[in-house]
């Protein structure tokens, strides 16, 4: 064991053999870089899902936040293109946040979010609730962190984690973590393909299913003295296969390679950290409509950035952060003329800790680009905190969505005259705390105007029109309690969400976005064993903008089961089985694509 | 159940069956030979499964999705596209690439085509044949086709490739009339003859071709900027009228009893074949709550205008029939995205 590790360690530390000298100042001991997320979220609340969790999980980014948090997924079958609807907006209305940096297509819009395998983060952060202040176009619904740590805490640790289930299932995933005072590196590979030919209620199998997903990571982050300087690094290149609901359709395939890098310069003082970046994106897209003929579509927008921010701690009480931003994004493809876009943004977030119960928060944002009138943003939040186990808080805001180089753009039908979409979000949410036990209670209610849809125009092209009005409004129930009885542990956590989402126009509700949604995760440990429990329920849903509910989606409810046993001298080993969907449900998320039946996956884990 | 109800009830059946069939030999004429004659056929995209709306030809009676209420279990397909018909079936084309065989009296299911179907189109039948547009792969041209089948066997026969997009087909005079222009290009109609298989020649229009219409041995074709009258013998353009509208470009083009109809926007306009000049005014402009998704669907037909409103292709929308004055008739519940209307008689 000892060589595999070393093995490792010697393998990526020689990279750094340069900074191995041990620096001998004393520094403060900051560990881990503090994000935006941790510094600027008085008023909502941030739900965070740690590695640990991922084990437990399938690899896709869906599966991991539709059975862990209220996100509702509209999935086209099992691996397939998969959006959010986060408080009852669309898919376009989910930010995705790579350690601080937008990465929503800018082609459509929003993130697959089964092209982003977990195995690439470390943990995982969903802030529910506007963010376009600080986190750009689409943070409507809320926004999802993905996050790397890059710690100085000399650690030497290393994953490796494989796993095998049915219709020839296969994930394989390394990640390490490696450190020194002065250096620190995480190196991750990833790679997870299934067949899918799962079968349908039918009798029929999934046809055309199969995908591939391969990832690397690489980040890395150097402190000389008061600087400190990252470098994060994720590409993914994936292959789906669009499965198809009836035989004779014509197969169809979408290959999409994904590049993101970001560089960044920190310098810390006492009152002040200056933080400059660069960062370089890379969407790439094909799709081939019909895979015998071998002819594609593809997409491709590259995208240069650079922001500086300066956070400013005024007094004990009051930090600003001033922030300027330049991106330029070039996009190319079959359908798209090569058009680029430079956008300039300047944001200013305040934070005023009044005392120990009281805090606020403000920011504004303008962007200016020559190719829309983009509004001012501006975010309000407070929080009260009276007691120790009582927090109350209030949040305000005004976020947009851009629209995206297809809208602007798409051969004969792209429309300049487009504006940006905007929302006025507003919430209310009391949690109580006992211990590190909380439930929390968050009431929201969202208006978007000037939405972007895709109508049929003249000559039966479709062009994008500033239209739909929607409004949405609910209750989010969050639950978390643990217990703790001699060897035996539990640990509970539900979450529900009651979702109002309506045009305003005709009064009708949105698509695919039911009215409740509940999942519930029951965890016990004993000694080497742990016994997970995974349970989702959504109520039925509207296919048709009519409402007619004929067409409707029966409700579903699905479990999943998960058993492990650890071993090994510091619980080195875990070997474990997970059962997806063990009551056999037949259930579709989207009209006519049904999802796999009961199915198995059996895992190796192991930690050095 | 006691076994003597259930043969009580065996029997009532048995009896009813034995009326119905005794009743079939005095099929007359005049008397409709199925549920589904003497009726206008709706047919509707789809969002996921397609659907046919029937209305009968009073316009009394109305019925939705006849193919899933006649043949449950049975799939129609998606993004249905057109229905053609011989003596005893219709053929319902779907993009899904699957080309249904029913009954055309009782809708009942007989069989489906899916050989060599690959983006369908429109179809026709002709002397024994089906002859059925496919436009392949969307990037590129040269491998349209129009597919061939035996109406008996409903085996493919042979392939025409015209290099070139191929959209509409009609019969007339024993020859297969192929529009080569789709999506506001192109300009080319293939003449192919039905004894060879082969294109015997092409009529090229002077502006890009939306549609046309073959009429009393002329041909009708409605460029985005004129009308071109060609003779169907000769080929010989005898006539162009500018069509010049601020309002947007013609479509739908469609002759009927010496009379030309085509619609710009939510406006239908009409003109006589003799006529050289445009009509200045709509006789209607349709009324719809949906300002997009205008004219999915566009029929003349037995002193009725019928219009399609595709509405917001995701719910169920709605049908308008006019008289030839631009008087609304009637308005009907129809599926989702309707494009087409078929008449059975």
């Amino acid at each position: 064991m000892k060589a595999i590790r070393l093995f490792f360690t010697v393998f990526f530390a020689s990279v750094f053999a340069a900074f191995g000298q041990e620096n001998r100042e004393q520094l403060d001991t900051v560990l881990i870089k503090k994000s935006k997320l941790q510094t600027f979220s008085v008023g909502q609340q941030v739900q965070e899902i740690s590695d640990s969790t991922f084990v437990k999980s399938q690899p896709q980014l869906t599966n991991l936040l539709h059975f862990n948090s209220s996100i509702y997924f509209k999935e086209n079958g099992f691996g397939m293109v998969s959006s959010p609807s986060f408080r009852g907006t669309t898919a376009q209305h989910t930010a995705v946040i790579w350690n601080g940096i937008n990465i929503n297509s800018q082609t459509t819009g929003q993130t697959d979010f089964n092209t982003l395998s977990i195995a690439s983060f470390d943990q995982v952060n969903i802030k529910a609730g506007g963010g376009s202040n600080l986190y750009g176009t689409s943070a409507i619904g809320g926004t999802i962190h993905l996050e790397n740590h890059l710690a100085f805490n000399q650690e030497d640790q290393h994953q490796i984690y494989a796993s095998y289930g049915s219709f020839n299932s296969y994930d394989v995933r390394y990640k390490n973590h490696i450190s020194q005072e002065n250096w620190s590196l995480n190196i991750g590979v990833n790679r997870n393909q299934s067949n899918n030919d799962y079968e349908l209620p039918n009798g029929k199998n999934n046809l055309n299913g199969a995908f591939y997903h391969n990832s690397l990571t690489a980040n890395a982050a150097i402190r000389l003295q008061k600087h400190v300087f990252r470098l994060y690094n994720l590409l993914t290149d994936s292959e789906r296969h669009f499965s198809l609901i009836r035989p004779t359709e014509t197969k169809t395939k979408y290959q999409d390679f994904n590049t993101r890098s970001l560089l960044e310069w920190e310098w810390k003082n006492k009152q002040w950290v200056s933080n400059f970046n660069v960062g370089y994106l890379l969407e790439n897209y094909q799709y081939f409509e019909n895979i015998e003929t071998g002819n594609y579509t593809f997409g491709k927008v590259k995208t240069w950035l650079t922001n500086y921010d300066f956070q400013y701690k005024l007094n004990k009480g009051i930090l600003l952060n001033p922030v300027v931003k330049f991106r330029n994004d070039r996009a190319e493809g079959s359908n798209l003329e090569e058009n680029e876009r430079d956008s300039f943004i300047a944001l200013l977030v305040g934070k005023h800790q009044v005392n120990k119960k009281l805090s606020y928060e403000a920011s504004f944002r303008k962007e200016w680009t020559s190719l829309y009138e983009s509004p001012l943003l501006y975010a309000l939040g407070t929080e009260i905190k009276p007691t120790d186990f009582y927090l109350l808080s209030a949040h305000f805001s005004k976020s947009y969505r851009i629209p995206t180089f297809n809208d602007l753009f798409w051969e004969q039908s792209g429309n300049l005259d487009l504006k940006p979409e905007t929302s006025y979000q507003y919430e209310l949410g009391n949690r109580f705390y006992i211990k590190q036990d909380y439930i929390s209670v968050t009431g929201f209610y969202n208006d978007i105007k000037d939405m972007i849809r895709w109508l049929p125009a003249n000559q039966g092209i479709w062009r994008p029109q500033n239209i739909d009005e929607i409004y949405t409004y609910g209750v989010e129930i969050s639950l978390q309690k643990h217990i703790e009885m001699a060897k035996h542990q539990w640990q509970l956590k539900a979450d529900y969400a009651y979702t109002i989402s309506k045009n305003k126009a005709e009064e009708t509700f949105l698509i695919y976005v039911p009215e409740h949604k509940l999942v519930f995760g029951l965890n016990y440990e004993f000694k080497n064993w742990e016994i997970s429990w995974q349970s989702l329920h959504t109520s039925e849903v509207y296919t048709r903008t009519d409402n007619d509910a004929r067409y409707n989606l029966d409700a579903y409810w699905v479990s999943n089961f998960a058993l492990s046993y650890t071993f090994g001298k510091n619980k080195t080993y875990e070997i474990g089985t997970r059962v997806n969907n063990i009551f056999e449900k037949e259930y579709q998320v989207v009209e006519l694509r049904y999802m796999p039946l009961r199915n198995y996956n059996f895992y190796f884990n192991l930690n050095i | 159940m006691k076994t003597t109800t259930v043969f009580l009830w065996a029997f009532v059946a048995l009896l009813t069956l034995a009326s119905c069939s005794s009743d079939d030999d005095f099929v007359g004429d005049d008397v409709p030979q199925g549920d589904y004659d003497n009726g206008i056929f709706i047919l509707n995209e789809g969002q996921t499964v397609g659907s046919v709306s029937f209305l009968s030809n009073d316009f009394q009676t109305l019925e939705q999705e006849i193919f899933a209420t006649v043949n449950p279990g049975e799939d129609i397909g998606n993004y249905l596209q057109n229905i053609f018909f011989d003596e005893e079936n219709a053929y319902i084309i779907a993009g899904t690439n699957n080309i249904t065989v029913v009954d055309r009296y009782s809708f009942a299911y007989k069989n489906v085509i899916t050989t060599e179907v690959n983006a369908p189109r429109y179809g026709v039948a002709h002397n024994g044949k089906l002859y059925v547009t496919n436009q392949a792969d969307f990037s590129t041209t040269a491998d349209d086709y129009i597919a061939v089948y035996d109406v008996e066997t409903l085996t493919f026969e042979t392939k025409i490739i015209p290099d070139e997009i191929v959209e509409h087909i009609y019969e007339a005079n024993d020859k297969i009339y192929v529009q080569n222009a789709a999506f506001g290009f192109g300009n080319k109609i293939s003449v192919i003859n039905p004894a060879t298989n082969t294109i015997e020649s092409t009529i090229t229009t002077t502006g890009d071709l939306d549609s046309f219409s073959i009429d009393n041995d002329k041909i009708y074709a409605l460029t985005t900027t004129q009308l071109e009258v060609y003779n169907l013998e000769t080929a010989a353009l005898e006539k162009t009228v500018v069509l010049d509208y601020f309002t947007g470009s013609p479509s739908n083009i469609d002759v009927e009893e010496g009379d030309i109809y085509f619609t710009i926007g939510a406006s239908v306009y009409t003109m006589t074949t003799a006529a050289s000049v445009q009509p200045n005014n709509p006789i209607l402009t349709y009324e719809t709550t949906s300002e997009f998704g205008v004219m999915y669907g566009f029929e003349v037909e037995d002193g009725h205008i019928f219009i399609a409103d595709g509405g917001d292709f995701a719910s169920n929308s709605k049908a308008y029939i006019y008289d030839l004055e631009g008087n609304l008739v009637t308005n009907i519940n129809v599926g989702v995205a309707p494009n087409g209307f078929y008449f059975n008689e």
